[in-house]
């Protein structure tokens, strides 16, 4: 027979008990005994958490050590935002295999860290390996690898298989998502690169891709590229041409209810960096402005939708080169929120992704 | 005034607003008569909820007459929010005082509360818990909740090393 939860309470009542744990507790109370090992590590824990709305907004942030003596280990700094509590940063073991890899791309789904391809440093080659990384448990598994390895297209495809599995992770879905790429592609043969969205609706999951043309005869013009894997609809569209003038890489998009919203990027007319906050209606095709982010000049690192709210990650000032601030952008209010300081041992890791998560 | 009955026999008259803090309550005399038995409750836990209903009652300015329409209303609503947080930081300050209690103690008041179905009541002694088992180790958690350690130390020692957090920042 198995044992109570918490002697002196019905298991029920205790299981509620245990619901209310902030997600930081979590890893030190499944050490306490089998019962509730099992129970925190059930799936329907943290189902039910999710259900009765008990489970905390968390934000991570994946760091990768670049200097001495943290070169090649990789970190998970957890925010909860929920109570703003704590900033706990988890040393993971080395990287399956001890290759250490950069340009990863990382998500968090579900209870598990999912790591996508990147480049092999050992080898001097891009991989195509899926490493998961349980977050309770802390062990590394390695995933089905990406069925087409090194292909030129590799950092693009990643970003669809990366979403396709954010939504359900099989290895069933890389066919589909292959399938929407190369439909994606034909459609627009000069798309030179993608600034990834998440939309996430309120009955469908939408997988929402930002295309900036670079190539004739599409130079300069955006496109949103929406794939809903429930029916398996892609559509494409034009969005109006007053937009921002983005440089490659520098800008991060999401989707928020019927807006997407564009942080930050490099002006490419006046060549230099911007704090600016565009937001497009995907109702009316206006643009318009938000409020820019409240400390300037500063690369932006990672961004997450959190709720209604887009969380930023900026920082790495060159004298501190630390990883600075974290703001979150209210797009509803048009308010800037400040976050807690991230701490000042973070100044020797470049970070690799961020997600935020419900847990 | 409504007559409860605590597990020793021991009778307590309450004001309607007080006892309605239990949906139980409320839909017992909503169609039976006016004294009702707790058999599993003592008298010393049931003093304790009815000290926690009647300070809530006052502050909450419950529904005093319970038309069905209303109390449907005011029993969906709150089946959504499932944890409000207590707003008025008067009333919060008294249930941190409350809930200053042993585990014992605060178990047998969940117990009851959950019986009787007052919902602030669970929300607020759970919380206390999941408190008391946050930010501590798991030998700690065993010794505060009387919890036997059935892993062998190969297992405990596995567990140490997945868990072990690098780094805190309170």
């Amino acid at each position: 027979m198995e044992t109570d939860l918490i002697p002196g309470l019905s298991n029920c009542v205790a299981l509620e008990c245990l619901l209310r744990l902030p997600f930081h507790a979590i890893p030190a109370a499944r050490a306490v005994c089998k019962h509730w090992k099992n129970e925190l590590d059930s799936p329907s824990f943290y189902r039910i958490r999710r259900a009765v709305g008990l489970s905390h907004c968390v934000v991570s942030l994946l760091l990768q050590g670049k200097l001495l003596p943290t070169i090649g280990k990789n970190w998970i700094a957890r925010k909860e935002t929920f109570r703003l509590e704590k900033l706990l940063l988890e040393e993971i073991e080395a990287l399956a295999g001890a290759t250490t890899c950069c340009r990863r791309r990382a998500m968090v789904i579900g209870r598990e860290l999912v790591v996508m391809s990147g480049w092999d440093m050992l080898e001097n080659r891009c991989t195509s390996d899926v490493h998961i990384y349980d977050l309770l448990s802390g062990a590394w598994r390695l995933g089905a690898p990406k069925p087409i390895p090194e292909q030129p297209y590799q950092m693009r495809l990643e970003k669809v298989f990366v979403i396709s599995g954010r939504i359900q992770w099989r290895p069933i879905q890389f066919p589909a998502a292959r399938a929407v790429y190369k439909c994606w592609r034909n459609e627009l043969d000069s798309m030179s690169f993608y600034r990834i969205c998440r939309a996430a609706g309120l009955s469908h999951c939408v997988v929402s891709l930002l295309v900036q043309g670079k190539l004739l005869p599409t130079v300069g013009k955006l496109h949103l590229a929406i794939y809903e894997p429930a029916t398996g609809v892609c559509m494409m569209r034009h969005l109006a041409t007053n937009h921002p003038n983005y440089k490659k890489g520098c800008n991060k998009a999401m989707v928020i209810g019927r807006e997407l919203v564009v942080m930050g990027g490099w002006d490419m007319l006046e060549n230099h960096r911007t704090d600016d906050v565009h937001i497009y209606d995907l109702l009316s095709d206006a643009w318009r402005l938000g409020t820019p982010k409240p400390i300037p000049k500063q690369p932006l690192i990672r961004c997450g939708l959190m709720g209604e709210k887009v969380f930023v990650i900026s920082g790495r000032r060159v004298e501190g080169k630390k990883l600075q601030s974290a703001h979150a952008y209210n797009v509803a209010t048009n308010t800037w929120i400040e976050m807690s300081d991230l701490g000042p041992d973070t100044c020797q890791e470049t970070s690799i992704a961020s997600f935020c998560d419900k847990h | 005034m409504i007559k409860l009955v605590s597990g020793d026999g021991a009778e307590f008259e309450v004001e309607e607003e007080v006892a309605f803090q239990s949906k139980i309550i409320k839909d017992i005399v909503a169609d039976a008569d006016d004294v009702i038995p707790l058999p599993t409750v003592s008298s010393k836990v049931l003093i304790q909820v009815i000290e926690y209903c009647r300070k809530h009652a006052a502050v909450n300015s419950f529904p005093l007459s319970p038309s069905s329409s209303a109390a449907a209303a005011a029993s969906s609503s709150s089946s959504i929010s499932y944890s409000k947080p207590v707003s008025d930081p008067a009333l919060r300050a008294w249930d941190n005082e409350f809930v200053k209690l042993n585990n014992s103690s605060l178990f047998d008041i969940v117990i009851a509360a959950n019986y009787l179905d007052i919902e602030e009541l669970v929300d607020l002694v759970l919380e206390t818990v999941a408190d008391r088992i946050k930010g501590k180790q798991a030998q700690e958690i065993r010794r505060q909740f009387n919890i036997e350690n059935d892993f062998t130390p190969e297992e405990e020692e596995a567990l140490r090393r997945e868990n072990s957090w690098a780094f805190q920042n309170n």
